[in-house]
């Protein structure tokens, strides 16, 4: 789980087009400068002016937000393919139950820039985003079904003490060069991501927690079977595996050295296009650094649809590497883009402007996975150079007090964040799992709902009170709570909420410092330099959405562990008791005995609570009007782009 | 002793060359009209607190981006009608609604509750509605409720101690009352009703924008001016150094400036800004603020000064004042530096625009003041993205207070160029002599 990247602002005012609308003064207004009407005016307020109203309707509610799988048409036509596939379709070909017509280009946008398109060692976010296209792994996660299921390995089994997986290859597909996919690719593929010299974050994964073991990897040519023989059972096997994409053997043979490989070296992104040789849907055409990556069908495809025909149906996929989410909704609205992911709270309004034109589908993924919260800083630690204290005594003592972080709880009022900074659409949390999380949410977690009484009480009955008289209440020895909030100050929501909660702890009479500052400094300051009082941040959520993926920060040895990070030990007994049962949850294969655990932990975070969680936006995303077929849109990035061998568009 | 008074003349007094300037700026109805801009501007904003009807960051979660009553109001429409079951499967009909805005229908208007008209201001609750979609999704919508009318009164007591007058932040002067608002006792009650009077509407997060303007226009408009007079005063130094010295002296002043002047000046401003801490103070960042563009903008002033004072020290003046044995000090202090004012001050005066701007694009890169304080840049900043220039236009009027601001500096400043030019002076006075 890693923290939640900050927006990218924009650093232009972009001027809409003047309107042609005049006002129709009736006179009785009051008197103003001209100034003010014409500049107004200027700045297009047609939308507030709407034109003619639809007269009212009465539809039901649809409630569901969960996306349908898509459903096979066989009366749409075939069309032909540019390029055409080449080599036959292998025996094994998996038959995905959809059916499309060949042709097009899908053109959408990422945020990032490409570090190197090398499978083995993706180094951003979108390195690991842009790997599915080209590369396939053993196995695939579902976004749609939020399940993990077979792709190049056709089916596998587990021995009966957890320790034993063997994956049993699919026959006949081929590498994009034509070369057939065999087991001496899937080893060295393996061998490459477990090599001594290459530090990849793939790997980690595989490691044993404690002896750093990897597992061992041997090939059964008879069964046409890889094995991996495991040193503790590992729930989340599959999902390190799936990780894994494949690279042909044949290529890159002389590049995993014993010393020193040069395998890194290879298909970095100043590669040439044809280097980057995989079993995925597509492959790169072109790619502008800056610009854009353009890839095609890979001829030798082998999956096949529901009327037998080759996948994928798209003939180009382009995407543009656009820095600015700004000027990717611009791009969206002027209709350069197909489709838009991850819609930003602040442009919603628009693309429902858009739907309702008819110029979008708006698509309402319920809520989000993406947390916000507020932590406070209970590390105990000195500084090693100067020998004083991360965190003022006072405060220390402070945000150490269960009942005054109670109190602060009762104090922020979620609904009044949901109203103000996100206009109604997002939904108070209480646990780091939102209720967009269908797999692992948990209902029983304590909750503090908004009550100034509450928290008045609860600091009352530490003795906590106003004694000058100056709206800040003392503690015991009497110091005046005054402490800092900080957050990033390229997310202006997170600016809103900083400004809320400083304005509900002024009711209950703390004071706090809201700060915000820029986004490195402020990841810096929690994980090295630890000298913050309170955090506004959020998480975000990783593919597949597990809680064992975040164990980085719900171990308290864990680095973004935020409230106190690298603990050597358990600084308490909830957190040795969440410790142990992270680690319970790794060695249990079921997922309804893992729920519980987790649920457990969820529970100890909210009893305890060193980390506040608020609230959770709602999450959209956008495309042309039925523009695309076999769109699946899912919680999970990449929402719409996931099952790109299926799409197809419509013309 | 009368007889040793000068006779009396029909002639006009003679004048000092202040009073001619002063004289001739006065003919200049664009600089005058700019300087009357610029003391309008500082006026309300060292009354900020007064004049503004709340207080600078009195944050209302009921009221968020609500449109300019000065301009109009909003209405509420209904649209759909969407059908709902509750947990027991019995059908509840929930309304979908979009607001309309009303260009001078409700806002401030000048009539009571019962429809007659009263030279009293009046403005309507707002009331909040609660608009369902399809998707179940909801969304809080604000528009008026016409069938109220709330009188606006004057001098009223705010509920919380706030400044009356201030300059820019500094020296309070602290009290109750408002110019105007609406009294405590005159809120109707009324559940989802929330009144205010929100002349130029509210911001994202449901504040006064004219009071926060008024509160931004306290730093925005002092930032220039400090820092014009500290930049002015390190230019005028290094300036009067290099020029009167000359030789060595000003070779390396001069080649500190060229530097200075080489790297863009944004570039710098953001280079400084990051070598500072961020762990500052409201106070101590708008010091910050001044600092870094005054360190940034010194050295085309002290440029300017050192060409001066090098033409003028071969002056007769200056050669008999370093005749008659008068040290460096006094030479530069008393005949050089003073003969430069006139320059100085139009300099100033046309660069005080820089500065302003320069706030702006600090804070509006997040780099200058920040939340929950206010400034000109500061309020623009929600202004990013499409979506607010569309829908919520009035967030922009912050730029028109800059824009005004650096108008009215730019007026001012090439009308004070125009009466302090000697060439000028000559056609004056032939003027004044026919």
């Amino acid at each position: 789980m890693p923290i939640e990247h900050p927006k990218e602002e924009t650093m232009s005012l972009l001027l809409s087009q003047p309107g042609p609308q005049s006002p129709t003064s009736s006179g009785r207004g009051f008197v103003v400068t001209l100034l003010l009407v014409l500049s107004v005016l200027l700045l297009n307020p047609s939308s507030l002016l709407q034109g003619d109203d639809p007269p009212p309707r009465r539809v039901k509610i649809r409630r569901s937000l969960r996306q349908p799988e898509p459903e096979p048409d066989l009366t749409i036509p075939i069309g032909i393919p540019t390029p055409a596939f080449a080599g036959e379709l292998p025996a094994d070909a998996i038959v995905k139950n959809r059916t499309g017509t060949y042709g097009g280009r899908l053109v959408y946008a990422i945020l990032g820039e490409v570090d190197t398109f090398n499978p083995v060692e993706p180094k951003g976010a979108t390195d690991q985003e842009i790997r599915a296209i080209v590369f396939s792994g053993l196995v695939d996660y579902n976004n749609g079904n939020w399940q993990t299921g077979p792709e190049v390995a056709k089916s596998w089994d587990v021995s009966d003490d957890n320790l034993t997986w063997t994956f049993y290859l699919r026959e006949g597909i081929r590498w994009s060069d034509g070369e057939p996919v065999t087991i001496d690719d899937a080893l060295f593929s393996f061998q490459a991501v477990f090599h001594d010299q290459i530090a990849t974050s793939i790997k980690d994964g595989f490691k044993h927690p404690e002896t750093g073991a990897l597992p061992q990897v041997s090939i059964d040519r008879d069964r046409n079977a890889l094995i991996f023989q495991l040193s503790r059972v590992d729930s989340q096997f599959l999902t390190h595996i799936g990780n894994v994409r494949l690279i042909p053997y044949h290529k890159w043979k002389d590049h995993l050295q014993d010393e020193n490989p040069t395998l890194l070296q290879q298909m970095t992104s100043n590669a040439p296009p044809e280097d980057l040789v995989g079993c995925g849907p597509f492959v790169l055409k072109n790619y502008v650094p800056g610009e854009k990556i353009v890839y095609q069908r890979n001829p030798y495809y082998w999956k096949k649809d529901a009327r037998g025909q080759r996948l994928p149906y798209l003939d180009e996929v382009v995407i543009l590497l656009v820095k600015d989410l700004n000027l990717q909704w611009q791009k969206f609205e002027a209709g350069e883009l197909d489709i838009f992911m991850e819609l930003p709270a602040d442009h919603f309004r628009e693309a429902s402007a858009m739907e309702k034109a008819g110029k979008a589908d708006l698509v309402r993924l319920g809520v989000s996975l993406n947390s916000n919260w507020v932590c406070f800083n209970l590390h105990p630690g000195k500084d090693a150079e100067t020998g004083e204290p991360f965190v003022d005594p006072a405060k220390s003592y402070w945000f150490h007090e269960l009942e005054f972080r109670k109190a602060v709880n009762h104090a922020i009022d979620r609904d009044g964040i949901q109203r103000t900074a996100f206009q109604g659409r997002a939904t108070p949390i209480w646990s780091s799992i939102t209720p967009g999380n269908r797999s692992w949410y948990h209902k029983g977690v304590p909750t503090y709902p908004h009550s100034i009484d509450k928290a008045k009480e609860y600091l009352d009955g530490l003795g906590w009170k106003d004694s000058d008289g100056d709206g800040v209440r003392e503690d015991d020895q009497g110091r005046p709570i005054v402490f800092n909030l900080n957050t990033n100050v390229e997310n202006n929501l997170r600016q809103q909420i900083g400004n809320l909660i400083m304005q509900d702890l002024r009711k209950v009479g703390i004071k706090v410092n809201f700060k915000p500052i820029i986004f490195n400094d402020l990841v810096t300051s929690l994980r090295d330099s630890h000298r913050w009082d309170m955090i506004l941040l959020g998480w975000g959520s990783g593919v597949p959405p597990d809680p064992a993926n975040g164990k980085n920060i719900t171990l308290s040895s864990g680095r973004l562990h935020a409230w106190y990070p690298q603990q050597p030990e358990p600084a308490t007994a909830w957190e040795s008791r969440i410790d142990s049962l992270m680690t319970m949850m790794d060695a249990e294969l079921d997922d309804i005995v893992r729920k519980k655990y987790y649920d457990e932990v969820q529970e100890l975070i909210g009893q305890n609570i060193p980390i506040l969680y608020l609230i959770a936006a709602n999450s959209y995303c956008t495309s042309k009007t039925n523009r695309l077929g076999n769109l699946w849109p899912s919680l999970l990035r990449p929402q719409l782009t996931w099952n790109l061998e299926t799409l197809w568009i419509r013309d | 002793m009368t007889d040793t008074q000068p006779p009396q003349s029909n002639l006009p007094p003679p004048r000092g060359p202040w009073t001619m300037l002063w004289h001739r700026l006065r003919k200049n109805k664009l600089a005058m009209s700019g300087a009357a801009i610029l003391l309008v501007l500082y006026l309300i904003s060292c009354f900020g607190g007064f004049i503004g009807p709340y207080g600078s960051n009195e944050i209302n979660k009921y009221t968020v981006k609500y449109g300019p009553m000065l301009l109009g109001g909003y209405v509420i429409e209904k649209i759909d009608e969407l059908i709902d079951e509750d947990e027991n499967f019995e059908e509840i009909i929930r309304d979908t609604y979009i607001r309309k805005w009303e260009w001078f229908e409700g806002g401030v208007h000048f009539h009571d509750s019962d429809g007659n008209f009263t030279l009293r201001p009046h403005v309507h609750p707002l009331r909040e509605y609660v608009s369902w979609d399809a998707y179940g999704e909801t969304e809080y919508i604000l528009a008026e409720d016409r069938s109220i009318s709330v009188p606006v009164s004057f001098f009223v007591e705010g509920s919380e101690p706030h400044e009356i007058f201030s300059l820019c932040g500094f020296f309070p002067i602290k009290g109750l009352p408002h110019l105007m608002g609406i009294a405590a006792e005159d809120h109707p009650t009324g559940k989802d009703l929330h009144t205010g009077l929100f002349l130029l509407g509210t911001d994202i997060l449901g504040r006064d924008l004219w009071t926060r303007i008024l509160y931004g226009g306290q730093i925005s408009l002092s930032v220039g001016l400090i820092g014009i007079l500290i930049s002015i005063s390190i230019g005028l130094a290094i300036g009067g150094i290099a020029g009167y010295f000359g030789g060595l002296v000003d070779f390396w002043l001069m080649r500190l400036v060229e530097l200075l002047l080489a790297i863009p000046g944004l570039y710098l401003i953001l280079t400084l800004r990051y070598a500072i801490p961020d762990e500052l103070s409201p106070r101590q960042t708008y010091m910050m603020i001044v600092a870094i563009l005054a360190i940034v903008g010194w050295a085309s002033i002290g440029r300017m000064i050192r060409g001066m004072v090098l033409s003028l020290r071969e002056c007769e003046y200056a050669l008999a004042a370093r005749a008659l044995g008068g040290s460096s000090t006094r030479v530069i202090l008393r005949h050089l530096l003073p003969n430069t004012a006139s320059i100085v001050i139009v300099t100033a005066t046309l660069y005080v625009p820089y500065y302003i701007l320069g706030e702006v694009a600090l804070s509006f890169l997040g780099f200058g003041i920040t939340e929950p304080d206010s400034s000109w840049g500061l309020l623009l900043k929600d202004c990013q993205g499409s979506e607010v220039l569309k829908y919520n236009p009035w967030l922009v009027t912050p730029g028109l207070f800059i824009f005004l601001a650096v108008l009215a500096y730019n007026f001012l400043g090439d009308g004070l160029r125009d009466a302090a030019d000697p060439r000028a002076f000559l056609g004056v006075s032939r003027k004044e002599k026919s």
